[in-house]
């Protein structure tokens, strides 16, 4: 007994950061939906997503080395999956965001199929291709609202649960957080297992990596159905907490797709917590910006997205590896290994 | 199916497509030359457009007169770029590349739209609304001088490329950087030049197509993924491919709006550019 | 005890209008040393490439283990124990020299058996205690020794390695030799492509030379040495 809880306090200690910072978030939350701030808890709920947007296209790229911008892909289809299957099927999203969730990884292996024997740009661009595809067939396709999109229904206090109806972003973010700390969990685990050990491999030398059994192609599906999975579910959350599915909102590319790729580079996406730090960082800026500036003068509508623009040249130029990779570089983070070193090694 | 619409649709898709071939001139040389992937051309394009439309609302420039200026302007915009960032990330690992492209990108395009605001605009001149006719078809004036000025221009870049010290140069550092660097060529300097140039002709695009489409500040989205099909079906390096892939797309697109639904000819598009990718990066003209 | 490991049959390989491999065949015995020498160009990594299913060859078949491995891809063969190293290492740069021998021990055994087999291995060649160092900052002797560890993780029963005393100065070449032996004495049978010849005709119980893709001769070293062909190909070369 004694030594589970030896086990367990080894464990805190070692994510000591990230507990305390959850405890933080969900407290401010939980502040906030009483102070009745809305722009605070939106940035929040904000912040969260793309951190399971980022954390998720991060085990793709940072970790098997596919550098994705079509990640709107499966946000989209977890979006409108739950939305349709609420809208016109009267199904809770409860269920739905799962459903959305397995409907988006189903994608992301029926793309990694052709796409995965592509090499560096090409991937990307094809990625691009895709998603673009996916915008202009859901701009076309009645069933889900086509240009005009998808609204959810508005429903009564009564069936607030059941539909995931809540007014303001409060109960959203907080089910965000729950969904980000499960994601860590397994992320964590999945990066240390020897499926993250082999797309390691893949990610620095994948010819190598064929010579010591490992099958490329293989590894990189497991981790494309999981990136998309998770990116899936956001898609669903979005879905139940802004009501409206347009396909040019959702299948952007710039504010889904390389929003999402800029919380792993501005973090570092050779870091596990990269994309965390990336989204916590941008997104209140632009959020800032946009409420602000843009929604007080809409003639400067833009300028939010153009101050990410000018984060993201500052990042290119002086911080490449990202923050996280930044301060291991200076020394003052421990380099991240998937073995550790014991300490004072 | 009447023989007469399938014309039609050609003859539009080929004065569309040269339009596409402008910007993916310019994409295919910045990528021949540097081995750099810019994201932004169509950002640069849409500049262009904007200063061309400024230009006649301003000072009363005619816009034919305007791609003068609006090549000089975004030519000396593309230097000041290449200097500042790009030649930064020229070894830089490939997705850092591409991010830096896309934030140029993000500046440019929403930085026009704070700028200009989001709204979308007309160039409208007095011979915005004439045809040329030839035998029983009636063609846009404006489109139709589109075309032949695309030909120019594609004239002008040949005898650049063949008989200018500068032209040639370029070519040399595309094939081979190492050896240009030996024979005494600045390499530096022709990267400036190749940006420089490939975002220029791109503006040319753009201050043309504003003769004939309303343009808007997230214009140039569009236009660049049109730009990398052209290229990457005519081989990138390949500038004369890629303006021959640019009309091709054209007409692609306008039989396909024809045959097809009109609302799904750029899916097509995008469909042959990943079929593309997976079977024959190199083009139809190879490199 | 001649039993035979590797069975390459009249293998052809050809790029483009070039043959690099023409109709080469041998058979290599369990717990030999096989040197595989000839001239650059003579098609030895293509060979090797072709063994470890990195190519498919146009014509012929390779056996291992009297099973046909002709087709198969390159992590199958590593499966049924096959291990190579490259002519220019290839590190898994970010991971740390632990990791990189980790990665491969993963194949045959659950992560914590295969952290424990790694560290054994590790102090096999004497990288122990570099292990927790990123295997981008290795020295290149350092590199080849990482190489050689991962290929032995895979447990395998055959062990390619392609240039593995390149650029090594004397005493490197002499301690990768005694490493070379304890391997081979563990049951290890071993094809090496050398260049390095007073190494390779040491260490091999026997030697293959090829020239322009074509198997010129094959025997003892001292037989292989005084094969007028071979003289002729490495000519003003010392052979021992």
């Amino acid at each position: 007994m004694n030594l589970f809880i030896e086990k367990i306090k080894n464990q805190v200690y070692k994510h000591l950061i990230l507990i305390l910072g959850t405890i933080l978030l969900f407290i401010i939350t939980i502040l906030s939906w009483y102070a009745d701030l809305p722009f605070l808890a939106n940035v929040i709920f904000l912040c969260i997503l793309y951190s399971i947007m980022g954390m998720a296209w991060n085990l793709l790229t940072g970790y098997g080395g596919q550098f994705s911008l079509g990640h709107s892909i499966f946000f989209g289809v977890g979006a409108y999956t739950t939305g349709v299957l609420l809208a016109r099927y009267g199904i809770t999203p409860w269920l739905g965001i799962f459903v959305g969730a397995f409907l988006a990884g189903l994608n992301g292996l029926a793309l990694g199929v052709p796409f995965f024997r592509l090499k560096s740009h090409w991937f990307t661009l094809a990625t691009i291709a895709a998603s673009t595809i996916y915008m202009l067939t859901f701009t076309v396709w009645d069933y889900v609202g086509g240009s005009v999109g998808l609204n959810l229904p508005i429903v009564p206090k009564e069936l607030a649960f059941y539909y995931m109806y809540y007014q303001g972003p409060y109960f959203y973010a907080l089910l965000a957080l729950v969904i980000l700390i499960i994601e860590i969990i397994i992320l964590n685990m999945i990066v240390k297992s020897k499926i993250g050990i082999y797309l390691t491999a893949i990610r620095d030398e994948e010819e190598a990596a064929k010579h010591i059994g490992i099958n490329p192609f293989k590894y990189k599906m497991i981790a494309m159905f999981i990136s998309a999975l998770f990116t899936g579910i956001s898609g669903g959350l979005y879905a139940v907490r802004f009501g409206i599915l347009e396909p040019f909102a959702v299948y952007d590319i710039i504010t889904v797709s390389v929003y999402i790729s800029i919380t792993g580079i501005l973090g570092g996406i050779y870091n596990f917590y990269g994309p965390i730090v990336g989204a916590f960082i941008f997104m209140p800026i632009t959020e800032y910006v946009r409420t602000n500036i843009v929604v007080r003068y809409p003639m400067y509508y833009g300028l939010h997205v153009m101050v990410v623009g000018i984060i993201l040249i500052f990042i290119s130029l002086v911080m490449p590896e990202g923050v996280l990779g930044w301060l291991e570089k200076k020394g003052i983070l421990r380099k991240e290994t998937i073995i550790a070193a014991p300490e004072g090694d | 199916m009447n023989i007469d619409i399938i014309i039609n649709a050609i003859i539009y898709g080929i004065l569309i497509g040269s339009v596409y071939s402008l910007v993916a001139i310019g994409l295919s040389l910045i990528w021949g030359v540097m081995d750099i992937v810019n994201f932004a051309q169509g950002d640069y394009m849409m500049l262009g457009a904007f200063i061309t439309y400024w230009l006649l609302v301003l000072l009363n420039i005619d816009p034919l007169v305007s791609i003068i200026i609006s090549f000089g302007i975004i030519f000396l915009l593309g230097v000041f770029t290449q200097r500042i960032i790009i030649n930064r990330i020229l070894d830089a690992p490939m997705f850092s590349q591409i991010i830096t492209t896309f934030s140029i990108l993000m500046i440019i395009r929403y930085g026009a739209e704070a700028g200009f605001g989001p709204f979308t605009r007309w160039v409208t001149t007095s011979y915005s609304g004439m045809n040329f006719s030839i035998g029983s078809v009636s063609l846009p004036l404006t489109q139709v001088i589109t075309f032949i000025i695309s030909i120019l221009i594609l004239i002008i870049l040949h005898v650049f490329l063949t008989r200018t010290y500068y032209g040639i140069a370029l070519r040399a550092v595309s094939q081979n950087r190492e050896g240009a660097i030996l024979i005494g060529i600045n390499v530096k300097r022709m990267y400036e030049l190749a940006f420089g140039i490939g975002v220029g002709i791109s503006a040319i695009g753009g201050s043309l197509i504003s003769t004939f489409i309303p343009i808007y500040p997230e214009m140039g989205g569009y236009y660049v993924l049109l730009a990398f099909i052209a290229v990457v079906l005519g081989g990138f390096g390949n500038v004369y491919g890629s303006y021959i892939s640019g009309i091709i797309l054209g007409i692609i697109q306008t039989l396909s709006a024809v045959f097809i639904l009109p609302t799904l000819k750029d899916v097509v598009a995008f469909i042959v550019f990943i079929i593309l990718i997976l079977i024959k990066p190199s083009g139809l003209f190879g490199r | 005890m001649n039993e035979v490991i590797l069975s390459v049959k009249d293998v052809v390989k050809r790029f483009g209008g070039l043959v690099a491999l023409n109709r080469v065949s041998f058979d290599m015995i369990k717990g030999e040393i096989l040197g595989l020498i000839g001239p650059n160009g003579s098609g030895k990594t293509t060979l090797f490439n072709v063994i470890t299913g990195y190519y498919k060859p146009d014509e012929g078949k390779v056996f291992f283990e009297n099973e046909e491995i002709t087709n198969k891809p390159p992590y199958e063969i590593a499966n049924k124990g096959i291990g190579r190293t490259f002519q220019i290492v290839k590190p898994f740069l970010r991971l740390t020299v632990l990791e990189n021998v980790v990665a491969s021990a993963l194949l045959k055994y659950t992560k914590e058996d295969a952290i424990s087999q790694s560290i054994e291995i590790l102090k096999l060649v004497k990288l122990y205690d570099k292990r927790f160092v990123e295997s981008s900052s290795l020295n290149l002797v350092e590199k080849r020794k990482l190489e050689l560890a991962r290929a032995l993780a895979l447990k395998p029963k055959l062990l390619l390695l392609d240039e593995v005393l390149a650029g090594l100065n004397p005493t490197e070449i002499d301690e990768m030799l005694i490493l070379l032996r304890k391997i081979n004495k563990m049951g290890i049978s071993i094809l090496m492509v050398e260049h390095v010849m007073r190494a390779v005709m040491n260490i091999s119980d026997r030697i293959i030379v090829l020239h322009n893709g074509i198997k010129i001769a094959e025997g003892s070293p001292i037989e292989v040495a005084n094969t007028k062909k071979v003289i002729d190909v490495y000519l003003g070369e010392e052979i021992i």
